[in-house]
C-alpha cells in the first residue's frame, strides 16, 4: 500500500502529517523531499544504513574515439563539447540518458557511475537526500520507488513539479494537506489538478484549521472534494513541531491522529 | 580571422547582446572579406546549457575570436580547452565593438561571470 | 541591483515577507515571483495581466506509428520508464533525452516543445510583478525561472521572490542576484534548510543576510539560529514574532504593514536595515 502526502504549497503541514500519521498507522515513512528532508528530525533512528545514489555519466575512450562529434549533437542537455582533441563532459548537466553511448558509431563511450546523492534507511525509515549543488531529485526519488516494497507512507517535495509527479508514481491513494489562507487554497487547487491528471484518488487534510476561517472548506464543498479531516491550529503544537517532537506526544494530538488515521484507513481499503 | 559578435537583432547596426549563451543572435564578420552574416541562435530555448552550445556554435563556425558581455563559468571552460578568446565589449553597436577590436582596444575577458 | 528573498524550506513567511517589502518599497522596482511551482505573490494585490505568453519548456518524445515497425528498441533504451509496452510515450515520465530517438532503426521518433506553461506581466498598486504559472507536473522549473527573470520593465532594481528548496529552481532564482534575504523559523526543519540553502548563497558568492520568522514559537531554538548566524558571519537583520494577524492580513488581500501590529513593526524594521545594507 502505498499512500503519498502532498501539498502544493510549502510548510503546510506535510511531513507533520506524514511522521504522525506513519506512527499511528505502523507504516513505513518515506522522505522523498530529497532537496531538504525533514522526517528524520521526528523519528529517531540510530543505526542508520546507507546506499548512495547514482547517475550513468559517460567517459570517453580515447584510442576509439573518432572525434566525429555525434554523441555532442545527440544530448539534448548540452552536457557536451568537443574541444580540439577531446569531448568535454559536464557533470551537472547529465542526465544520465545513455543517448550519447547510443549515438557513438565505434563504441567509444562507456557509463560510469556518478553519486549525486543517498539513501538513509533503518526498519520503516526511508530518507532520500541530493547532494548540495546538484540540480536533479529525481533519479533519488525513482531508487526510493524502487527500494521500499512495504506498506509506507511517502512524504513528497512541496508543490507539484516533475518529482512530485514521480512520488506519486503507482500511489493508492493521495493526502493533500493545506491549511486555510488564500495561498494555501491557491496552491491546493494546483494539487488536486494534479492527483486529478493522474487518476490518483485522493483526499485532503486541513492543517491549523481556524474555527471562523472557512476557505478550506467552502471549496471542498462546492468542488464535491473529500475534506477528510481539519487538525486545529494550537500554538503548543507548533513549538512541539518547532523542537522536533511527534505532535502524538500531545494526548489532544494524538486522538485527533488516530481519528484521522482510520479515516484514512477506511479510504485506502475503498481505494 | 573571423569574429562572433553576440547581437540582439541581425544586422551591423545592432546592439551587442551582453548575454553570450543566450543571446538573439551571433554576427560572423569576416577579416579577410570585410563580410557580416547573421544566424540565429537557437540554444535561446535550450533548458540548460545554453552557454555551452553556443560555444559549441562557435567552434563550429571556427571563429578565432569573440566580442560580447559576459561569458558564464562552463560556456569559458569549452572557449579555454578550443583556444579562443572572449573580449569585452560593455555597450554598444556591432560595427563599433569590430572596430575597437581590430584597433586592438578591447580586453580579453579572464574569468567568468557568476553562475 | 537585484535583491533575492529564499528560505530552503516552505512555508516559513517568504512571501508574506515579500508582499510586505513590495509595499514598501518605491513602485518602480521590478517584483519577481520565481516560485513557479505556486506563484503566489500576485494574490496580494489588486492585478491586471498586462501581457501573457505561452512557454514551452520541455521536450517529450514522439512516436509516428506510421513508420513505426515495433521493434521495441525505444522501450529498451528509456531509463525513466516513460516508453510504455504499447510504445506510447508517457509525456509526464518523458524527460526529453531522446535516447529512443537515436534508438529508432526507422526514424519514427522526434522530439516535440512541449506547452508547460505562462509567463506574465502584472500591474499592482505595488509596481510591476514578472510571474509565470508551470501546468502542475510539468518538468523544466529552472527554466521558466530563467524566462520569468528576463522580463524587464525597464527597472533598475529587482525584488524575486525565490524558489523553495536548493535544486535546479532555486540556483536558477539566485544566479546573478546581488543579494540574498534567507527566511528562516526556529524550527529544527527551518534551521536544517537554512543550513543547507546558505551553503548554496556562500557557493555562489552572494551577500546574505537572515530574517528569523516567528522568533517566539521557540526561543531556544532562535538563539541555537542566532548563534549559527554568527559564527558564520550572516547578519540578522530581522526577528519576527508569531502574529495571527498575518494570515488574517493574508485572506482580507492584504500585507501587514496595512496593521499596526508586532508582526508589521519588525517588518518595517527589516525594511529600514535593507535600506541602509543594500540601499532598496
Amino acid at each position: 500500500m502505498k499512500l503519498v502526502v502532498l501539498s502544493g504549497k510549502g510548510g503546510t503541514g506535510k511531513t507533520t502529517v506524514s511522521t504522525n500519521l506513519s506512527k499511528v498507522l505502523n507504516m513505513a515513512y518515506v522522505d522523498c523531499d530529497v532537496e531538504e528532508p525533514n522526517g528524520h528530525i521526528f523519528l529517531n533512528h540510530d543505526h542508520v544504513e546507507e546506499k548512495e545514489v547514482f547517475l550513468l555519466n559517460p567517459e570517453f575512450d580515447t584510442t576509439k574515439c573518432t572525434m566525429c562529434g555525434q554523441c555532442v549533437t545527440s544530448c539534448q542537455f548540452n552536457a557536451l563539447a568537443k574541444v580540439l582533441d577531446r569531448i568535454m563532459l559536464f557533470p551537472s548537466l547529465c542526465h544520465g540518458c545513455g543517448a550519447c553511448s547510443l549515438a557513438c558509431p565505434v563504441d567509444a563511450i562507456m557509463e560510469k557511475p556518478r553519486t549525486i546523492g543517498k539513501i538513509q534507511y533503518q526498519n520503516q525509515f526511508y530518507m532520500g537526500i541530493l547532494n548540495i549543488k546538484e540540480p536533479m531529485g529525481g533519479p533519488v526519488i525513482s531508487e526510493l520507488n524502487k527500494m521500499v516494497k512495504e506498506s509506507a507512507i511517502f512524504d513528497a517535495p512541496p508543490g507539484t513539479s516533475c518529482s512530485v509527479v514521480k512520488t506519486l508514481d503507482h500511489a493508492d491513494f493521495a493526502l493533500l494537506v493545506t491549511e486555510p489562507t488564500k495561498f494555501g487554497l491557491h496552491d491546493l487547487k494546483l494539487a488536486v489538478e494534479l492527483v486529478k491528471s493522474l487518476s490518483v484518488p485522493f483526499g485532503i487534510i486541513e492543517n491549523r484549521a481556524e474555527e471562523e476561517e472557512f476557505l478550506i472548506r467552502d471549496y471542498c464543498e462546492e468542488e464535491g472534494l473529500d475534506l477528510i479531516y481539519q487538525i486545529p491550529f494550537s500554538k503548543s503544537a507548533a513549538s512541539k513541531y518547532a523542537g522536533g517532537r511527534l505532535l502524538i506526544e500531545d494526548d489532544d494530538f494524538k486522538v485527533h491522529f488516530e481519528t484521522l488515521g482510520q479515516l484514512v484507513m477506511k479510504r485506502l481499503e475503498g481505494a | 580571422m573571423k569574429i562572433l559578435i553576440t547581437c540582439e537583432s541581425n544586422h551591423p547596426q545592432s546592439m551587442v547582446d551582453q548575454r553570450f549563451g543566450r543571446c538573439q543572435y551571433f554576427g560572423i564578420y569576416n577579416q579577410e572579406t570585410e563580410a557580416f552574416t547573421f544566424i540565429e541562435n537557437d540554444g535561446i530555448n535550450a533548458n540548460q546549457g545554453a552557454g555551452i552550445a553556443t560555444a559549441q556554435k562557435a567552434i563550429d563556425l571556427q571563429v578565432n575570436a569573440i566580442l560580447t558581455g559576459n561569458i558564464g563559468p562552463k560556456a569559458m571552460d569549452v572557449l579555454k580547452a578550443a583556444g579562443i578568446s572572449g573580449y569585452v565589449v560593455k555597450e554598444g553597436k556591432v560595427t563599433e565593438a569590430v572596430e575597437q577590436f581590430i584597433a586592438g582596444q578591447l580586453e580579453v575577458i579572464t574569468e567568468p561571470s557568476r553562475g | 541591483m537585484e535583491l533575492v528573498i529564499i528560505s530552503g524550506k516552505g512555508g516559513t513567511g517568504k512571501t508574506t515577507l515579500t508582499s510586505a517589502l513590495s509595499a514598501l518599497m518605491d513602485s518602480s522596482v521590478l517584483k519577481v515571483d520565481c516560485d513557479v511551482d505556486a506563484s503566489n505573490l500576485h494574490l496580494m494585490f489588486e492585478k491586471e495581466d498586462i501581457k501573457k505568453e505561452a512557454f514551452y519548456g520541455a521536450k517529450v518524445a514522439k512516436i509516428d506509428h506510421e513508420k513505426c515497425i515495433s521493434c521495441n528498441k525505444c522501450y529498451q533504451v528509456c531509463r525513466f520508464d516513460a516508453v510504455v509496452e504499447t510504445l506510447d510515450v508517457n509525456p509526464l515520465k518523458c524527460e526529453g533525452c531522446g535516447a529512443c530517438m537515436v534508438a529508432c532503426p526507422v526514424k519514427a521518433i522526434t522530439l516535440e516543445e512541449e506547452h508547460t506553461g505562462y509567463s506574465y506581466l502584472t500591474k499592482t498598486p505595488v509596481g510591476y510583478i514578472a510571474r509565470a504559472e508551470l501546468f502542475p507536473g510539468a518538468e523544466g522549473s529552472g527554466k521558466l525561472v530563467s524566462a520569468v527573470r528576463k522580463i524587464n520593465t525597464g527597472s533598475e532594481h529587482k525584488l524575486i521572490d525565490g524558489s523553495p528548496g536548493v535544486g535546479c529552481a532555486v540556483m536558477a532564482s539566485i544566479t546573478g542576484v546581488d543579494y540574498a534575504v534567507i527566511v528562516t523559523e526556529p524550527s529544527q526543519s527551518g534551521y536544517e534548510d537554512l543550513k543547507r540553502v546558505f551553503e548554496l548563497t556562500k557557493h555562489f558568492k552572494i551577500k546574505s543576510f537572515v530574517v528569523i520568522n516567528k522568533f517566539d514559537i521557540h526561543l531556544g531554538l532562535s538563539d541555537v539560529i542566532k548563534r549559527f548566524c554568527y559564527e558564520e558571519k550572516i547578519p540578522v537583520i530581522g526577528e519576527i514574532p508569531f502574529d495571527s494577524m498575518v494570515s488574517h492580513a493574508i485572506n482580507q488581500g492584504k500585507t501587514i504593514i496595512e496593521y499596526d501590529t508586532p508582526a508589521s513593526k519588525a517588518v518595517v524594521s527589516v525594511y529600514e536595515k535593507l535600506r541602509k545594507e543594500v540601499g532598496l
